[in-house]
């Protein structure tokens, strides 16, 4: 049918088919009112002011229809007076006598100009919820005047209203003060969100709903600046907070996220999340490369931090002090390095870190280190207290020297060419020089 | 994501109505060239520089590039190149920050108050906080030596001819590009 395809064209979702049984086609379309001046809405003791009321009109197109059979019509509504319902009926009905063939536009059209015209105030009938516990419709069986029409208070979001037929008048659902309301509000949002205004960063005239407003501080841009602005900042260095480009009030979460790009978005909470942990003193990371997962440290009664780091995504357990795997409670292998090369302030870290124990430990080897070398051998330890080079081990009676730890032999020094480094082709000459000069004053030693 | 032309432009213009002397370099309103006096009442007073300003692609998501032609003595500007080290231009940029927003006021109160703690200029640092007297002294010489009108394009062909590091071709581009309209 022509005529429908064309409503269809014009109202779009507005209009909804909603059966079709034998030929015959059941349409609803909601006609949305906007109020020249708002009116008052009562409920009870509840009260409120709106601009846009909606009205659904319900049409049974029948076999004979246009040429003979008028549409079956219905109006749904909660905030018709009887009055206004009997008025309306009498509009209809002299346009579908003026004209046959594409009445329903002319209906709708009517319908948008005059449902609300003369309309004062709305006085919602109050229904407690606990009325029997039912919430939905009731639909006493009752003529209405017209036979054909119906007074439906319902809510127009309720699309499961009685069938055209009967004239039925359904009564205050609950809910349909909030319904009203909501509705209301919807429509506000969008008239308002046709307007143009200018996004304060691109000069550019956009549609209000482009720019949706900031929670924090209900500035609002337009989309693609917000977004080019953020992504900026973000590659500039993201672990920043991002704030609103006029006041700085930092945005939520759920807003960059929705705008940026995900893999930017990702990388601005990492370098967050990275900023926020470096804050924190019982936080490290996982020290295996493939796992690297953030890891919370334990404290023990006194409030210290666990040197044992349990890593919750992979399951590695180490030492927080090396970063190898758990080692027990003995000092870490590269203790010794980091001891050495520490200045006075870093060796009383890490003596609190470590404990006098580990320290005095380390003392004592690197002591013995420093005097001791480890028989060629056997690797005892033996301390040259005096003497010459020539050492015997107590250990396993291994004979050799102290300065190039070769083997000794009886001609180790003095045997130029194979002899220790120390003495060189000419030493023995130049000893023997330093004896003569030194014969005079007498004491050679 | 390109820049909105519109916005490039308009911030152009408002420093051109603002009686700024403006010269673009090709036409580009995305590098130019701007005369910016010393503010009152602060050492530089009666000083003139020429300023090379450069909009980045993503401008004015991303902050202009800002730097003085002719040489300044100032903790927070390099000497040899003329980079400012301001944040409002760099990090804390914001794109509702306009070009005239750097001329009125961000350069102005960098230059009245210094910030000697994030120096770029080591010697300007040191001596304003500890030789007070002295540093007024130096800027005013500087000011009187290299801030002068008539002394851009000696200091500049001279910087470009004596000059052999990387700003080199700026200043050669700022002696073809700005003698022949300022």
């Amino acid at each position: 049918m022509d005529e429908v395809e064309a409503l269809r064209c014009m109202y779009g979702d507005e209009l909804r088919e909603l059966a079709l049984d034998g030929g015959a086609r059941e349409l609803e379309i909601d006609v949305p009112i906007s109020l020249d001046a708002p009116i008052d809405v009562t409920c009870g003791a509840r009260r409120a002011s709106v601009r846009h009321l909606s009205l659904t009109l319900r049409i049974r197109l029948p076999d004979g229809y246009p040429a003979t059979a008028p549409p079956h019509f219905a109006l749904i509504s909660c905030w018709l007076e009887p009055s206004q319902h009997a008025h309306l009926l009498a509009v209809l009905t002299t346009e579908w006598e003026g004209m046959h063939d594409g009445v329903l536009i002319c209906w709708v059209e009517r319908l948008r100009a005059d449902a609300a015209s003369g309309l004062g105030e709305v006085v919602l009938a109050e229904r407690a919820s606990a009325e029997g516990g039912v919430d939905e419709c009731e639909r006493p069986k009752e003529r209405a005047p017209s036979g054909q029409v119906e007074r439906a208070r319902a809510g127009w979001a309720s699309a499961h209203v009685a069938p055209v037929e009967g004239g039925v008048i359904v009564r205050e659902p609950h809910g349909a003060f909030e319904a009203l309301l909501a509705e209301d509000a919807r429509r506000v949002d969008e008239v308002d969100g046709a307007r143009q205004v200018r996004c304060a960063i691109c000069l550019d005239d956009v549609l209000r709903r482009a720019c949706p407003a900031l929670a924090g501080c209900a500035h609002s841009f337009c989309r693609g600046c917000l977004r080019a602005a953020l992504e900026a900042r973000i590659r500039q260095r993201g672990a920043l907070a991002l704030g609103c480009p006029e006041c700085a009030v930092q945005l939520l979460p759920t807003e960059v996220s929705a705008l940026v790009e995900p893999e930017l978005y990702a990388l601005h909470e990492r370098q967050t999340l990275l900023a926020s942990l470096a804050g924190m003193d019982d936080m490290t990371w996982c020290p295996l490369a493939h796992c690297q997962a953030a890891v919370v440290l334990e404290r023990d009664a006194d409030g210290a931090l666990d040197k044992l780091g349990r890593c919750a995504q992979c399951g590695f357990c180490f030492c927080t002090l090396c970063q190898r795997s758990w080692h027990g409670d003995g000092p870490c292998s590269d203790f010794k390095r980091r001891w050495d090369a520490a200045d006075a302030a870093e060796r009383a870290a890490l003596e609190t870190r470590f404990g006098r124990h580990a320290i005095e430990e380390i003392e004592s080897t690197h002591l013995i280190s420093s005097t001791t070398q480890g028989c060629p051998c056997c690797r005892a330890p033996i301390e040259k207290n005096g003497g010459c080079h020539h050492m015997r081990c107590a250990s396993c009676a291994h004979e050799w020297c102290w300065l190039c730890r070769g083997k000794y032999s009886a001609t180790h020094f003095t045997t130029s060419g194979a002899g220790c480094r120390q003495f060189g082709p000419d030493f023995f000459a130049e000893v023997a020089r330093a004896l003569r000069e030194e014969r005079p004053s007498g004491n050679v030693s | 994501m390109s820049s909105p032309g519109k916005r490039r432009e308009m911030d152009v213009m408002k420093l051109m109505m603002s009686d700024y002397k403006v010269s673009l370099v090709d036409d580009n309103v995305s590098d130019f060239y701007l005369i910016f006096d010393g503010p009152k009442e602060s050492p530089y007073e009666g000083g003139r520089w020429k300023v090379h300003v450069e909009l980045p692609d993503n401008y004015p998501y991303k902050s202009p590039s800002i730097g003085f032609c002719n040489r300044i003595f100032h903790p927070n500007v390099d000497e040899m190149s003329g980079s400012v080290c301001l944040d409002v231009i760099n990090q804390t940029w914001s794109p509702m920050f306009e070009l005239l927003n750097v001329f009125e006021s961000f350069l102005p109160q960098l230059l009245l108050y210094p910030n000697p703690t994030d120096p770029l200029n080591g010697e300007a640092a040191s001596l304003l906080m500890r030789e007070p007297a002295l540093y007024n002294a130096k800027v005013k010489e500087y000011v009187a030596r290299y801030a002068q009108e008539a002394s851009f394009d000696v200091e500049h062909s001279k910087r470009a001819t004596t000059t052999e590091d990387t700003d080199e071709e700026d200043a050669m581009s700022y002696v073809s590009d700005g003698s022949d309209s300022l």
